[in-house]
């Protein structure tokens, strides 16, 4: 970073290390912040602060929010019987944008991954049984369909099930709009198992 | 780019990317790979399925620079049932970061009896019924065989005697048992029972169907847990990843039998 003066060389390198940035990646935005109004670059500096300094988890789902509660939390038109389980606050998103779930989530911030030494004791399960003791019905699994979501899952389910609540587990197959020419035979499998009558 | 053909089994995969998978294949003809899977965490990748951890397929390859690249992939076992149990799959994990651990990558001399001794090692779990660390024993001892490291049990691994008098001792860094005149010269030997023995012989030599009838008591089956815990520690330097959650996968089963019986 020589070629760099100082100032540039240590945004450069601090934007290196976000994922999915390179060096040519994290030197063009650099240039580009340079090369535009300060304010703009002041708003950017504000809103990574912000983030860092107002958002936390969620009292009760564990999602991100700048609240107390969430906002689907707080939302007292959800159903508090349904609970659904997902990994990321991505997921969360992604089912939100359904439209067709009407219940509560609960984000455990992670899958367990024994061959990385992630355990339960790491992500947010502990928080979870005390919500579902408080007049949940069912529980959703909604986790990858990978090895760590199978292994999250079966455990959540084993520790789950004693609380004598309905655990379910969203279906795995064929995605909307695929071939099945085109499906590896895992998937094949696992829609194979999920089938329902129809009529 | 030159292209080969592998009957592997996946070990361990790790994200790369916006959609990629690095893949440590256990192929039977080469031994332990690394390969690129570009595009295998989209949902509609023809790689998805195939790149999951103790899946069996044969892999199509392409030789890289750095990293080999998977081109084609077809499973040929999935193990549907080590993925639905949570027994099971917790010590399949196992199975794969031990033999992860303790071999170098294209070693392809002992490649196709390791590569075999895994397919038995996971078929075992996926019978398995209940006593779920017969199998897991079983595949230790012999995968500690092949790679030359397998313990000494018939005789005193410091005198040669046989062992007549109980409990004999068994000392990781010695290698095995060690008979009861000498046991206190060993630093790091503890006791192991008639039983013990006799079930870490059987588990080292016994066919697959024998294996799976074996039914151990609990302080038995114990007894061999730490015994065998202890020496591949020893072996690996250091408690595997997946060790603590089987622990804990374990702890959770002991009390379910305990609670049935």
């Amino acid at each position: 970073m020589a070629h760099y003066a100082k100032p540039l060389a240590r945004l450069v390198a601090a934007l290196e290390r976000l994922p999915g940035v390179g060096p040519k990646s994290a030197q063009r935005m650099a240039f580009h912040i340079l090369r535009h109004p300060e304010e703009e670059a002041r708003q950017l500096a504000e809103a990574i602060l912000a983030v860092k300094q107002s958002i936390h988890f969620c009292r009760e789902c564990s999602n991100f929010t700048d609240q107390e509660l969430c906002d689907i939390c707080a939302d007292p038109g959800r159903d508090r019987t349904l609970l659904c389980v997902v990994a990321e606050p991505r997921d969360l998103i992604a089912m939100e944008k359904t439209n067709e779930y009407r219940g509560l989530y609960h984000v455990l911030q992670g899958l367990i991954c024994p061959l990385e030494g992630i355990g339960p004791e790491m992500l947010r399960i502990r928080e979870l049984f005390p919500r579902v003791a408080n007049g949940v019905q069912e529980v959703i699994l909604a986790l990858n369909p990978t090895t760590e979501g199978q292994t999250t899952t079966m455990y959540l389910a084993s520790r789950l099930k004693p609380l004598g609540v309905k655990v379910t587990q969203i279906a795995y197959g064929i995605p909307a709009g695929g071939d099945l020419d085109y499906a590896d035979q895992a998937t094949l499998i696992s829609a194979l198992q999920w089938r329902r009558e129809i009529l | 780019m030159p292209a080969y053909t592998a009957d592997a089994i996946v070990l361990r995969r790790i994200d790369l990317g916006e959609a990629d998978r690095i893949v440590t294949l256990f192929t039977r003809e080469y031994g332990k790979v690394a390969a690129i899977a570009k595009g295998a965490r989209r949902p509609r990748s023809r790689f998805s399925g195939g790149t999951e951890l103790f899946m069996v397929a044969r892999f199509l390859l392409a030789t890289g620079r750095n990293l080999d690249v998977v081109t084609q992939c077809e499973i040929t076992r999935s193990f549907a049932g080590l993925r639905t149990d949570l027994n099971r799959l917790a010590r399949a994990t196992y199975l794969c970061e031990l033999l992860d651990r303790l071999t170098p990558e294209r070693d392809a001399v002992t490649a196709p009896e390791l590569f075999d001794l895994t397919m038995e090692g996971l078929e075992w779990l996926d019978r398995a019924q209940e006593a779920f660390d017969v199998p897991v024993h079983a595949y230790e001892l012999r995968l500690m065989e092949v790679l030359g490291y397998a313990p000494s049990l018939d005789a005193c691994v410091l005198c040669g005697e046989p062992l007549q008098r109980f409990p004999v001792g068994f000392s990781p860094a010695q290698g095995g048992a060690v008979c009861t005149a000498d046991r206190h010269r060993v630093e790091d030997a503890f006791a192991l029972s008639r039983e013990a023995l006799h079930l870490l012989r059987v588990l080292a030599q016994s066919c697959s169907e024998e294996i799976l009838d074996l039914r151990p008591d609990l302080k038995t089956a114990a007894e061999v847990a730490r015994a065998m815990r202890r020496y591949i520690r020893f072996r690996t330097e250091r408690d595997l990843q997946s060790a603590a959650f089987l622990e804990e996968v374990r702890a959770a089963q002991r009390v379910q039998i305990r609670s049935r019986q």
